[in-house]
């Protein structure tokens, strides 16, 4: 019985020396041993880890992963003197927690730093830099890779040197113009979409004119074409009733004269007319010797 | 002595009876420390399991599972089969992010195309966890991380573009680009992420000039509006006028074929008299006279005769001789 109670009082006083002496470091986490106030270790593995009873020797822990963070916006000028206002983001982490645990401690400090160095690195890279650098149709002009990458290679070795940081990456966040440069680019927006519809109005206007004018065109050929070929078929009509009727007719001109003439007389003739007959003309001459001479 | 001894026996009794009960207690106490090792992965769900801090296990599957209880292992569950959505609204002229934006800093949230204009764009993005261990222990807020990367990507994207080709046919090759890009920056930052979906929601010029972009979209339709009615004025003028030659044509054939037949009837009546004729010419040619006069002077109004001897003779021009209309 009193070997029971032996154990539990060991296994307790066991447990307490263990709880203050060992610790554990989880993946992604980092962490410096001191030893009243004195870095004495430094943890960069995960695992169980022995240390001397808290009062002695503390254990301070950093995140070890990447973190991200976004600068303020600032508004800084680029080569050709435009003023472009950008906001960056920095991924980070602590590369060597020894450095950092010695010059920063507090992550808000960090970022702070960080910041300060990212923008005045990101203000100097771009004093080599046009607007067509950042902005460009052309993508080959386009140095945005170009102008991160040297802010990283600035920024790069001096907080890993300082601070025993690791920056992973630089990238642009946000690019935006100060409040007068945009109403500028929107006025000049609004005029290029007028010059733009206007163009496309007019377009319109003579591709449909050249449309009407060949439609036009092609109507009056069709039609003097069709003229053409009407009236040289009336033609060969008429040649042909010619040849009809001069062979018919040249068989007795005498004759045809006279049926002729009978016809015509026939269709001018009426009330109107006043017909003079000579003494001389048959039908007289008939009237006078047959009927009332005799 | 006997009573105090029996009074000692009960206490060495009670004692042993406490500490039995004390026993007990502690082992029931044993048996729920070491039973909340049991554990459960849920099917969407990888386990990983932290064994003093180091990656014991990296991929427990879906079931019950025991691992040693605290503080020896740790256990993790990333849903690893959940797919998850992030709207980037931070260049949407209206989004919350914007007005957050517009507020603390009095800038408008937009980005810039190639060609420098102002566009406003929100974007979605799908994206799973493809790999729990760089998830949990490379990369702290996946979340945020993956905005800002996704907002660089669209920067970088739209950089190259004119405005034009944004609004309208760029869209899907903006979306190839961002997914293939921002998969590359989230692999460089360990992020353990894979995109599986990349939208622009929507793309549009802001609403200080959208109007005159609207135009635009108006011109074009007032451009092919004018060559439509052209075409039509065209497709309804020429086959009139198609129309108009077969007409000409088909009158003209009608003249020919009608000159010809009434020169082949006058001429076959020609004939036919003259046959008569030549077998009898004076008596036909006096009764075609007489028929004429027969058929002409009832409906003339007057008629007169002069003789021979005083006025020349009118008659002969107005009437024919049937004997004398040859010269001979």
């Amino acid at each position: 019985m009193k070997r029971a109670l032996l154990i539990l009082i060991l296994v307790l006083v066991v447990g307490a020396g263990l709880r203050f002496c060992l610790f554990t470091v989880p993946a992604g986490e980092l962490a410096v041993v001191t030893q009243f106030g004195k870095p004495v270790a430094t943890i960069t593995e995960p695992g169980l880890r022995w240390k001397l009873p808290g009062f002695m020797q503390r254990v301070n822990r950093f995140d070890g992963r990447v973190e991200v963070f976004s600068t303020r916006p600032i508004q800084l000028l680029l080569g050709d003197k435009n003023p472009i206002i950008m906001t960056t983001f920095v991924a980070w982490r602590v590369a060597d927690p020894l450095l950092y645990f010695r010059s920063l401690v507090a992550r808000e400090t960090a970022r702070g730093k960080l910041g300060d160095m990212v923008v005045s690195a990101l203000g100097a890279s771009l004093a080599h830099y046009n607007l067509d650098n950042v902005i460009n149709p052309d993508p080959a002009a386009v140095k945005l890779a170009e102008i991160e990458a040297a802010v990283l290679n600035e920024t790069a070795g001096q907080a890993q040197a300082n601070y025993g940081i690791e920056i992973v990456r630089v990238g642009l966040r946000r690019v935006t113009y100060p409040a007068i440069v945009a109403d500028a680019v929107y006025n000049r927006m609004r005029a290029e979409r007028q010059k733009e519809a206007k163009k496309y109005r007019a377009e319109g206007a003579e591709e449909a004119a050249k449309i009407e004018a060949s439609a036009d065109k092609e109507v009056s050929q069709i039609l003097a074409d069709a003229y053409k070929e009407g009236e040289i078929i009336k033609g060969a009509g008429d040649q042909e009733a010619t040849r009809i009727f001069a062979d018919a007719y040249s068989r007795d001109p005498e004759f045809f004269d006279f049926l002729k003439s009978i016809e015509l007389y026939r269709k001018t003739m009426n009330e109107r007319t006043t017909l003079i007959l000579s003494t001389d003309s048959d039908l007289y001459h008939y009237l006078d010797s047959s009927e009332l001479g005799r | 002595m006997m009573s105090e001894d029996s009074r000692g026996s009960t206490a060495r009794l009670s004692i042993r009876r406490t500490a039995s009960f004390a026993m007990w207690i502690l082992a029931g106490l044993a048996v729920v420390y070491l039973g909340s090792g049991i554990y459960s992965i849920a099917p969407s769900e990888v386990g990983v399991v932290l064994r003093f801090g180091r990656i014991a296990e990296t991929s427990v599957g879906p079931g019950i599972h025991y691992a040693l209880p605290w503080p020896v292992d740790r256990v993790y569950r990333v849903p690893v089969r959940t797919v998850m959505r992030l709207s980037v609204d931070d260049f949407h002229e209206m989004s919350e992010l914007a007005q957050v934006f517009d507020s603390v800093t009095g800038l408008a949230s937009y980005l810039l195309s190639g060609d420098n204009n102002v566009v406003t764009v929100s974007c979605v993005l799908q994206y799973s966890i493809l790999d729990p261990v760089k998830y949990l222990f490379a990369l702290g807020d996946s979340e945020r991380t993956l905005r800002s990367l996704a907002c660089n990507t669209l920067i970088h994207a739209l950089s190259t573009l004119p405005v034009s080709e944004i609004l309208t046919t760029s869209k899907a090759s903006i979306q190839r680009y961002v997914e293939v890009e921002l998969q590359r920056r989230l692999d460089e930052l360990d992020s353990g992420l894979v995109i599986t979906f990349v939208e622009l929601q929507e793309v549009r010029p802001p609403t200080q000039v959208q109007e005159y972009f609207n135009d635009v979209i108006n011109a074009k339709i007032d451009r092919d509006k004018a060559v439509n009615n052209a075409i039509s004025y065209r497709n309804e003028k020429i086959p009139q006028a198609k129309a108009e030659a077969e007409r000409l044509i088909r009158n003209a054939e009608a003249y020919q074929q009608r000159v010809v037949a009434r020169a082949e009837g006058d001429t076959r009546r020609f004939l036919s008299q003259l046959d008569e004729y030549q077998r009898a010419p004076e008596i036909t040619r006096r009764r075609l006279y007489f028929e004429f006069l027969q058929e002409i002077l009832p409906k003339l109004r007057r008629s007169c005769l002069v003789g021979q001897e005083g006025n020349r003779p009118l008659a002969r021009v107005v009437v024919p001789q049937p004997g004398n209309t040859s010269p001979r």
